[in-house]
């Protein structure tokens, strides 16, 4: 494990630097510092995400957000030479502690990346294997119930239940990302990390992906990388501002477009860079 | 791509101008034609060398797949196999007389009809139709079963590996044609210690003269059966005595049915008049430059000798060149045959005669084959009625004699021997005789070594590559490592013998003691090409698992599977295409490697299939290796036989990673 657990891991909960803090915290992330090798990628971010509500990261390219985002599930350990400081806390509880088991960690907070990446295995085989690796069916018919209902949740359901025995890789862009949310849906998560999920899609797509994420927030906590501010607004309650590395600001989404604190948020919001 | 326009003030309205562009245009067409044309010509190079490589082998191969049997009836009389009579298998194994009762059964069928035997001088050269290796199953068959003893059966053994590749084809030729002049046969009386005693010919009888017929054929033949014939001796087996009669032919013939022969007569001792005058200036050159005393009387010795045959040899070539009278007939103007001149045989009424002296129209010889008809007096023999064998060769510049020539010729005619698929060849292992050797040690041999390296190498390759490819941290070390592997992927397999020589045969096999560790067994052989292609498995397994997506793992570990998990679900099942094709190509390299395995005694004489992994063996390339050193012609179409055969199992190995390549690669 190249990240290291938080500095200080008993330190009581500081008051937010910059974010209100809401009733229904879910992650709570302080002074994170990310660093690929000797490159310090992240800054002293400082940011809470609320429980059941769509959370938007904005910046241009390369200024941390997916770095943060795999913070908060882990998967930075995977990466050779990643080195992480600052402390994340999901449920109150420092996920960097050394008795967290990132693998553990990962099936509670799901993760849909940019390109759909289903395996090349069966539609059926694709949602059943978290549940089967965690052991979360014990019969056949159980695991039938956790695929059709997660297909049906991610609203994939109508499309592909006649064809659930064929290749996942078969079906379209769309389709495939949504068989991805199943997938990640199927392990009952408590959080959904989704790196820009509709990049690789066509806007018919990407409707209904977003359409997707609105019904999944009820019971989800999201948190989406974009790099369409159309979508950000159309999806998410809040939304943070990256800039190099820097959280720039963060606060309910349509301040952040119609009135942010920064001149950089400014800048990049009315097209400036980025 | 678009070329980059100039402007110019040729231009109008923004087009280059036209004759520019055309001659650009040209110019790369032209440099693109020659392109392509270079790369089919060297496509055509690569397809044409592999045409001549694949042509000339198979070639070479062409007659090792087939092979001359004889079909005898033997008959097993106790006093050859089982003189005391006792039927102990352990006394007939060691003293027990197979061999003998074949050859037997040979001159009978030579004989047929077995009432006049064969001329007991030719006794060898029956012999030579048959090696005795080739009846020790014969002679097991009778070990096995002392019952046999005194009856007959019938066995079909290999002639003769230098006789069977004459009735291919291969090697020497013989010209067989038939006879184009009438002619008289006039038989002689017995001589008596090899001094001629003749009896002066009739006059020859004017035949009727019929159009000449000449039907050249490379293979002698004669027609089946035999009559008394009244010089023969009796008996192929009765002892030796002195002055032994043997029958004896003249021949006269009406027109010059011999000119073929006394050409190639010409011609040789021309050759060898040569020969010996190039002989006489080498010495006269020493003999000049003065070397020391004892050289010079030897040197001296040689050139007068040599001296001497020139002479006779211009005297020969003299009366050659003024054609032999013939009316002077028995006298001193005809030509002695030696063994070291053309060979003629005339076949005719069933037997064959050896000319042993020669002029223009008369042979004077010895009755090799007894004639089926044989004339109480002076017989005429019509045109046609008669063939000719001449063989170029002297008989002492080949193994096989003019007899076994004739036998072989009247066996064959006589459906006795016939060809048919060399079955051996892949049911038996080496033999020192080319006709009774196989390749089933090597085959065998070859199938345990790489049995023995693909469960040696292939999980240990596999496992090093995942560990390295998945797991390891990327550092100094596994840089080092990774390196290395290249740099042993590298090395020559020699050096891999060499290391399995002193480790697993002189440390673990000697030193420690392990008893399975000795040289030539392909347990060895099997751990040494293991290491031999661990390098290269871990290379095409680390490719394979660096080509599955990264997402791949992702999706994987994004859902909370383990490292292990990911790797063992998913990546490495996507990976196995090309992680088996690396093993195949592998094993298929270590199938076709032999420098190695002969460092490590994998070269030993095997004449038995191994029976395990601990049992002596070869394998296919070192029997190759080994068979190409051997001096006997009729290896090397065994060798090339070979080389197909292993050629066929690499094509087959390299179709089948192909084959798993294609079938079971994903998209994603
Ligand atoms: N695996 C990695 N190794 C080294 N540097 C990385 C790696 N991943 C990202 N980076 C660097 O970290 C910075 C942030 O990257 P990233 O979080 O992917 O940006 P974003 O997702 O906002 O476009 C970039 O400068 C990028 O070059
Ligand atoms: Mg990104």
């Amino acid at each position: 494990m190249t990240a290291q657990s938080a500095a200080n891991p008993n330190s009581p909960p500081n008051p937010p630097a910059g974010a209100p803090m809401g009733p229904e915290v879910k992650v709570q992330a302080r002074n994170v510092n990310v660093f690929y090798g000797d490159k310090q990628a992240l800054f002293d971010v400082t940011m809470d995400v609320p429980d059941k509500s769509v959370t938007a990261f904005i910046g241009p390219s390369g200024c941390g957000k997916s770095t943060f985002l795999r913070s908060i599930n882990r998967m930075n350990d995977t990466i050779e030479n990643c080195r992480f400081t600052g402390n994340i806390q999901i449920n109150a509880r420092d996920i960097y502690d050394r008795s967290v088991d990132p693998v553990v960690l990962r099936a509670s907070v799901g993760m849909v990346f940019q390109k759909p990446n289903p395996f090349p295995k069966s539609i059926y085989e694709n949602v059943a294997y978290g549940p089967r690796i965690h052991s979360l069916a014990r019969t056949r018919s159980e695991m039938d119930a956790i695929v059709e209902r997660s297909l049906m949740r991610a609203g994939l359901w109508g499309e592909v239940k006649d064809r659930l025995h064929q290749p996942g890789t078969g079906l379209s862009g769309g389709q495939q990302q949504r068989l991805v949310i199943a997938r990640a849906i199927a392990v009952s998560p408590e959080i959904i990390l989704m790196d820009e999920p509709c990049s690789a899609l066509d806007p018919i797509a990407t409707t209904r992906v977003e359409e997707l994420i609105g019904d999944l927030a009820r019971n989800f906590c999201i948190i989406i990388v974009t790099h369409s501010m159309a979508q950000a607004a159309r999806v998410s309650k809040r939304t943070a501002f990256f800039h190099l590395g820097n959280l720039v600001e963060m606060g309910p989404t349509e301040e952040i477009f119609t009135n942010p604190r920064d001149s950089r948020t400014q800048d990049y919001i009315t097209g400036r860079f980025g | 791509m678009t070329e980059p326009a100039r402007p110019s003030a040729e231009m109008t309205g923004g087009v280059p101008s036209r004759e520019a562009n055309g001659a650009r245009i040209r110019r790369r067409r032209r440099e693109e034609a020659r392109f392509q044309l270079y790369g089919r010509l060297a496509v055509l190079t690569a397809l044409a060398a592999l045409a001549v490589l694949v042509v000339s082998i198979a070639l070479t191969a062409r007659t090792a797949f087939w092979q001359n049997r004889v079909t005898l009836d033997v008959t097993l009389a106790e006093s050859a196999v089982d003189p005391s009579g006792k039927r102990d298998p352990e006394e007939i194994r060691f003293s027990g007389d197979v061999i003998g009762p074949t050859y037997e059964a040979l001159g009978r069928v030579l004989a047929a009809g077995g009432t006049s035997p064969l001329p007991q001088r030719f006794a060898p050269d029956v012999e030579a139709l048959v090696t005795d290796l080739a009846t020790t199953p014969l002679l097991k068959q009778v070990v096995a079963d002392p019952g046999l003893i005194g009856k007959t059966i019938r066995i079909r053994v290999p002639i003769n590996d230098d006789i069977d590749l004459y009735l291919k084809g291969a090697g020497f030729k013989a010209q067989r044609m038939r006879g184009d002049a009438a002619a008289t046969l006039i038989l002689t009386a017995p001589d008596t210690g090899g001094a001629a005693v003749r009896i002066p010919p009739a006059p020859p009888e004017a035949a009727e003269s019929g159009e000449p017929g000449e039907e050249p054929g490379e293979e002698p033949g004669l027609a089946a059966g035999v009559a008394p014939e009244p010089s023969a001796i009796t008996g192929g087996t009765v002892p030796d005595v002195a002055g032994e009669a043997e029958g004896r032919a003249i021949i006269l013939f009406e027109g010059d049915a011999l000119r073929n022969f006394m050409g190639q007569l010409r011609a040789e001792i021309a050759r060898e008049i040569a020969i010996r005058e190039q002989e006489t200036g080498r010495l006269d050159q020493l003999v000049t430059a003065g070397t020391g005393g004892g050289t010079g009387v030897g040197t001296e010795a040689e050139r007068l000798g040599i001296a001497a045959r020139i002479e006779l040899l211009r005297q020969e070539s003299a009366l050659l060149q003024a054609g032999i009278d013939p009316a002077a007939s028995a006298g001193s103007n005809t030509l002695a045959l030696g063994d070291d001149r053309p060979s003629l045989m005339i076949g005719l009424r069933g037997g064959v005669v050896k000319a042993e002296r020669v002029s223009e129209t008369r042979i004077e010889g010895i009755i090799v084959k007894p004639f089926t008809d044989a004339p109480a007096l002076d017989a005429a023999v019509e045109t046609g009625e008669y063939w000719l064998l001449t063989i170029a060769l002297p008989q002492n510049q080949r193994k096989l004699s003019d007899a076994t020539i004739v036998y072989a010729g009247a066996l064959r005619d006589q459906g006795i021997i016939k060809a048919g698929f060399n079955t051996g060849f892949f049911t038996r292992a080496d033999s020192r005789e080319p006709e009774l050797a196989g390749i089933l040690a090597g085959l065998i041999g070859s199938f345990f070594t790489i049995l023995v390296c693909m469960v040696a190498a292939a999980p240990l390759a596999i496992g090093a590559a995942i560990y390295l490819e998945e797991f390891a941290p990327k550092n100094r070390v596994t840089d080092f490592i990774e390196v290395n592997i290249n740099n042993l992927a590298a090395v020559p397999a020699i050096v891999y013998g060499l290391l399995g020589a002193a480790v697993f045969l002189d440390f673990l096999g000697r030193r420690v003691g392990i008893p399975n560790l000795a040289p030539g067994l392909p347990l060895v052989a099997g751990l040494v090409l293991a290491l031999r292609t661990l390098p290269t498995i871990i290379i095409a397994s680390r490719a394979a698992l660096k080509s599955v997506p990264p997402s791949i793992r992702e999706a994987a570990l994004g859902i909370g599977a383990s490292k292990m998990q990911a790797v063992f679900h998913h990546v490495l099942p996507l990976a196995a295409p090309g992680v088996l094709t690396g093993a195949i190509i592998g094993m298929a390299g270590a199938l076709g490697e032999s420098a190695p395995l002969i460092l490590i005694g994998m070269q030993a004489f095997v004449s038995q299939a191994p029976t395990g992994i601990d049992s002596g063996a070869t394998v296919l390339p070192v029997l190759i290796y080994s068979w190409s050193d051997h001096p006997e012609r009729a290896f090397a179409p065994l060798t090339s036989a070979t080389i197909i055969v292993l050629l066929v199992f690499l094509v087959l190995m390299n179709g089948l990673a192909a084959f798993v390549r294609r079938r079971f690669e994903r998209r994603w």
